[in-house]
C-alpha cells in the first residue's frame, strides 16, 4: 500500500472514531477527547489536500483555543452533572431518523457522482489566501472584525461578575 | 485518494455532528457537536477546492473557522453565566420555560 | 486591489452604523454615565438614514460593489430602511428598560448597532460568503443581547438554545455552501450559481446543498419545524431585544431569502416541480402559520404569545416568497410592503410589553394586563390598534401588507389553498390578539398600574401607531417606495 493512502485511513479513522465519541461518550471529557482526535484527524487530512496554511490554523484556533476553552468548561461545570435544556418541542428520534436517512443517501451520491481531478501541483496556498483576502474578498474580511468585535465585547458582558455602580 | 473519500469522512463527520445536537441534551456536548459540523463543512469544501483546482474554498474556509471561533467563545460565555444563575437558583426555576 | 470612492459611498449607511458603533463602545468607556453613547448611537442611525435616503435618490439603477459581494439596489435600500429605523427604535425602548431592570450596559448599544450592521449585509448580499458573514455578525450579537440580563435565568437559558440551535444553522449554511461550491463547479455568487444551475440541477448534491442553505435561513426566520427556539429566545430575552429579534432581524433574513431564492436558486427546474423549493415552502408555510397560531392559543404569557404570533408571521411571509419562485408580477413589493407593516406594528407591541412590567414586577401574564384601558386609556388604545394590525384588520397597515401579499399569491392557480389557509389562519389569530384587548377593557384590574414614565417608549409607541394607522389608510406612498425596489434599473 502506498504511504498516502496509509496516511488517510490513518487521519480517516481518527476523525470518524473519534467524532463518533463526541456523542456517544457517556464521560463528558472523554467527548472533549474525541473531538481532540477529530479535529487532529481533520487536520491530517487538510495537510494531504495540500492545505497547508489551514491545516496549522486548524491546530492553532481549535485545539490551541477553542478545545482549551472548552475543556476549561468542562472542569468549571463539572459539578453539574448534565445542564439540562427543556426543549420538549422536537420529534428527536424522528429527526435522527431522517438524518440517518439523508446521510446513506448523500453517502451513495457522493460515490456515485462524477468528480473530476484536476491534480494541482502542490504549493503554497498562504500567498493565494493572503491575495484574496486584501483582494475580491476584502470586505467579508473586513466585515469579520466587526463580528470578532461583537464576540469579544459580548463575551466579556455576558461573563463578567456583576458591577454595581454607585 | 479519490475526492469522494474526503467528501464520505466530511459528510460522516457531519451527520455524527447533527445528531449529536438532537440526541444529547448537555450544552457542552452540543456544541462540541456544531464545532464538528463546521468542521466537516470545512473538509468538503477544501476537498472540492482540490478537485476543482480553484482556491476559493480555501479562502472560505478560513473564514468559517473564525466564525467558528467566535460562536465557541459566545457559547462558552453563556455556559459560564447559566452556571453562575445556576449556582444561586434553584433547579427548577433554570428549566422554566416550557410549552 | 483599488477602491474606487463609489464603493465606499455606496457602502456609507453599513460603514455609519458599524463605525457609530465601535465609537459608542470607545466613548462608553471615556464618558460619564451611559447618556453620551446611546445618544452617539441614536445619532448614528439618523444619519445612516440620511444616507440610505441620499443613495435612494442617487441613483436608482442596481449596481454591484466590492467585487460582487454585495449589490445595492432599491430593495436592498428600502429594507435598510426599515432595519435602521428598527434599531433606533430598540435603542429608545431599551435605555429606559435597562435602567428600570437594572442591567444597563453601554457596550449593548453596540450590540444593538452590530446585529443591524449583519443585518444590512445579509439584505445586500450577493455571495454566499457575505450572506454568512452578515448572519453570523446578526446572530452572535443577538445571541449576547439575549444573554445580557443576566438577574434574568430565563435569559440566559434562552440565550443558550438560540446559540446552539443558531449554531446548527450556520453548519447547514457552510455545509449547503461547500456543496453548492463542488457541484457548481466552483461557483459561490449568486450569479454564477444562477448561470449553472440549469447543469448542475441533475446533481443531487447539488439539490441538497440548496436545500442545506434553505434550511439555515429557514432557521434564522423560524420556521416550523426549525422554530423551537424562538419561543424561548423570545421570553428570555429582555423586552426591547425581543422587539428587534421579531422585526429587525426577521426582516434582515426575509430580505436575504429573497435574494438567495430569487436570483440564485430562481431556476425554474430547481424551483418548480415535484422536490422544487416552491412546493417545499408551500408546505412549510401551511405549518407554520398553524401551528404558530395553534399555539399562541394556548399561551397565558403576553410575550410568548407574541413568539407564537411572529412565527406564525413568518408563515404568511413565506408565502409571499412562494409567490416569488413562482415569478408572480408584484411579489417582491408586496413582501416588502408587508416586512414594513409588520416590522412597524411588532416594534409598538413590544414597546408597550417592556412598559407595563416594573421591576419587581413585570406583568407579562394576559390577566396582568386587566383594566388597563381604565387607568392607561392612551396606550390601551394605541396597543388595540396595534393588536388589530398583527390579526390583519383594516384599516391598519397589517391589514394591507396581508391584502398584498395574498393577492400577488392568488395570481398563481396553484396557491389558492394557501390564502385560504392563511385567512382562515388569520380569523383564528383575531381571537387570541382580543383576548388582550379584552383583558385590557373589560376586566377590573388585579393590581394598581404604574408603569414608569418614559419618553423614548412613548415617542416610539407614537410614531409607530402613526405609522400603522397610516399605511392602513393610504398605504400607496409605501407601495410606491416597495415598487420602486423592485425596479433595479430605473
Amino acid at each position: 500500500m502506498p504511504t498516502n493512502l496509509v496516511v488517510f485511513y490513518l487521519f480517516a479513522l481518527a476523525a470518524v472514531v473519534g467524532a463518533a465519541g463526541v456523542p456517544m461518550s457517556k464521560n463528558i471529557f472523554w467527548s472533549a477527547m474525541g473531538l481532540l482526535s477529530a479535529l487532529v484527524g481533520v487536520a491530517g487530512l487538510y495537510v494531504l489536500l495540500s492545505a497547508d496554511f489551514l491545516a496549522v490554523t486548524q491546530l492553532l484556533v481549535y485545539i490551541g483555543g477553542v478545545l482549551v476553552l472548552i475543556i476549561f468548561a468542562v472542569m468549571l461545570t463539572s459539578q453539574i452533572k448534565e445542564i439540562e435544556v427543556s426543549n420538549q418541542n422536537v420529534g428527536l428520534v424522528s429527526g435522527a431518523i431522517l438524518f440517518a436517512l439523508t446521510g446513506t443517501l448523500l453517502c451513495f451520491v457522493a460515490i456515485w457522482a462524477p468528480w473530476k481531478v484536476v491534480l494541482l501541483q502542490s504549493h503554497e496556498t498562504t500567498t493565494d489566501i493572503g491575495n484574496g483576502l486584501l483582494g475580491a474578498w476584502l470586505l467579508p474580511f473586513e466585515v469579520t472584525s466587526v463580528v470578532l468585535l461583537a464576540t469579544l465585547i459580548g463575551a466579556i458582558v455576558v461573563a463578567r461578575k456583576e458591577i454595581k455602580e454607585d | 485518494m479519490p475526492t469522494y473519500a474526503y467528501i464520505l469522512v466530511s459528510l460522516a463527520l457531519f451527520f455524527v455532528g447533527a445528531a449529536g445536537v438532537l440526541l444529547r441534551r448537555n450544552v457542552l456536548i452540543v456544541l462540541m457537536s456544531v464545532e464538528m459540523q463546521l468542521a466537516a463543512g470545512t473538509l468538503a469544501l477544501l476537498s472540492f477546492s482540490r478537485a476543482l483546482g480553484d482556491q476559493k474554498g480555501h479562502v472560505f474556509a478560513f473564514f468559517v473557522m473564525a466564525l467558528a471561533a467566535a460562536e465557541a467563545a459566545v457559547g462558552l460565555a453563556i455556559v459560564v453565566s447559566v452556571f453562575r444563575t445556576r449556582r444561586t437558583a434553584s433547579l427548577d426555576e433554570v428549566n422554566g420555560l416550557k410549552g | 486591489m483599488t477602491i474606487a470612492a463609489a464603493q465606499i459611498v455606496a457602502l456609507s449607511p453599513l460603514l455609519m452604523i458599524t463605525g457609530v458603533g465601535c465609537l459608542a463602545l470607545l466613548l462608553d468607556t471615556m464618558a460619564k454615565g451611559r447618556a453620551p453613547a446611546l445618544w452617539l448611537a441614536q445619532l448614528g442611525c439618523v444619519a445612516a438614514l440620511l444616507a440610505v435616503a441620499n443613495q435612494w435618490m442617487g441613483s436608482g439603477s442596481s449596481q454591484p460593489i466590492w467585487s460582487g459581494m454585495l449589490i445595492v439596489d432599491r430593495m436592498a435600500l428600502f429594507l435598510d430602511g426599515v432595519l435602521i429605523i428598527a434599531a433606533l427604535a430598540t435603542l429608545l425602548v431599551a435605555a429606559p428598560f435597562m435602567r428600570e431592570h437594572e442591567f444597563e450596559h453601554g457596550e449593548h448599544y453596540a450590540l444593538v448597532l452590530f446585529a443591524t450592521a449583519g443585518g444590512m449585509t445579509v439584505v445586500h448580499a450577493t455571495h454566499l460568503l457575505s450572506l454568512l458573514i452578515g448572519i453570523e455578525t446578526m446572530s452572535l450579537a443577538a445571541y449576547l443581547l439575549v444573554a445580557s440580563w443576566r438577574r434574568q435565568p430565563a435569559g440566559a437559558e434562552g440565550a443558550l438554545k438560540y446559540l446552539l440551535l443558531g449554531a446548527f444553522a450556520a453548519g447547514f449554511l457552510v455545509y449547503g455552501t461547500a456543496l453548492v461550491y463542488g457541484t457548481t463547479g466552483g461557483e459561490m455568487s449568486y450569479a454564477g450559481i444562477a448561470a449553472r444551475a440549469a447543469r448542475a440541477a441533475d446533481n443531487p448534491l447539488f439539490i441538497m446543498g440548496a436545500y442545506f442553505l434553505l434550511t439555515g435561513m429557514l432557521f434564522k426566520i423560524a420556521a416550523v419545524p426549525f422554530h423551537m427556539w424562538a419561543p424561548d429566545a423570545y421570553e428570555g430575552a429582555p423586552t426591547p431585544v425581543t422587539g428587534l429579534m421579531a422585526s429587525g432581524i426577521k426582516v434582515a433574513a426575509v430580505g436575504g431569502l429573497v435574494r438567495l431564492l430569487g436570483s440564485a436558486f430562481a431556476n425554474p427546474g430547481l424551483a418548480l416541480g415535484h422536490a422544487g423549493w416552491v412546493r417545499v415552502l408551500g408546505g412549510i408555510a401551511f405549518a407554520t402559520m398553524t401551528w404558530g397560531n395553534l399555539a399562541a392559543l394556548r399561551q397565558e404569557n403576553v410575550k410568548r404569545m407574541l413568539a407564537y404570533s411572529s412565527i406564525a408571521h413568518a408563515g404568511y411571509l413565506m408565502i409571499g416568497l412562494v409567490a416569488l419562485g413562482q415569478k408572480v408580477d408584484g411579489a417582491q413589493p408586496a413582501l416588502l410592503v408587508y416586512l414594513a407593516a409588520y416590522a412597524a406594528t411588532t416594534l409598538g407591541v413590544f414597546t408597550v410589553v417592556a412598559w407595563v412590567g416594573r421591576r419587581d414586577d413585570e406583568r407579562l401574564l394576559i390577566r396582568d394586563w386587566a383594566g388597563m384601558a381604565r387607568t392607561r386609556p392612551a396606550v390601551a388604545l394605541a396597543m388595540t390598534v396595534l393588536l388589530l394590525s398583527l390579526a390583519g384588520v383594516p384599516p391598519t397597515g397589517g391589514f394591507f401588507g396581508k391584502f398584498y401579499v395574498f393577492r400577488a399569491a392568488m395570481q398563481s392557480p396553484d396557491l389558492a389553498w394557501l390564502v385560504v389557509a392563511a385567512v382562515l389562519n388569520s380569523l383564528v389569530s383575531v381571537y387570541y390578539y382580543l383576548r388582550i384587548v379584552v383583558a385590557m377593557y373589560f376586566r377590573d384590574p388585579v393590581r394598581p398600574w404604574q408603569p414608569f414614565p418614559s419618553v423614548g417608549m412613548a415617542i416610539v409607541l407614537f410614531v409607530t401607531v402613526v405609522v400603522v394607522l397610516a399605511l392602513g389608510v393610504v398605504p400607496r406612498p409605501v407601495v410606491e417606495l416597495a415598487a420602486g425596489g423592485l425596479v433595479t434599473h430605473w
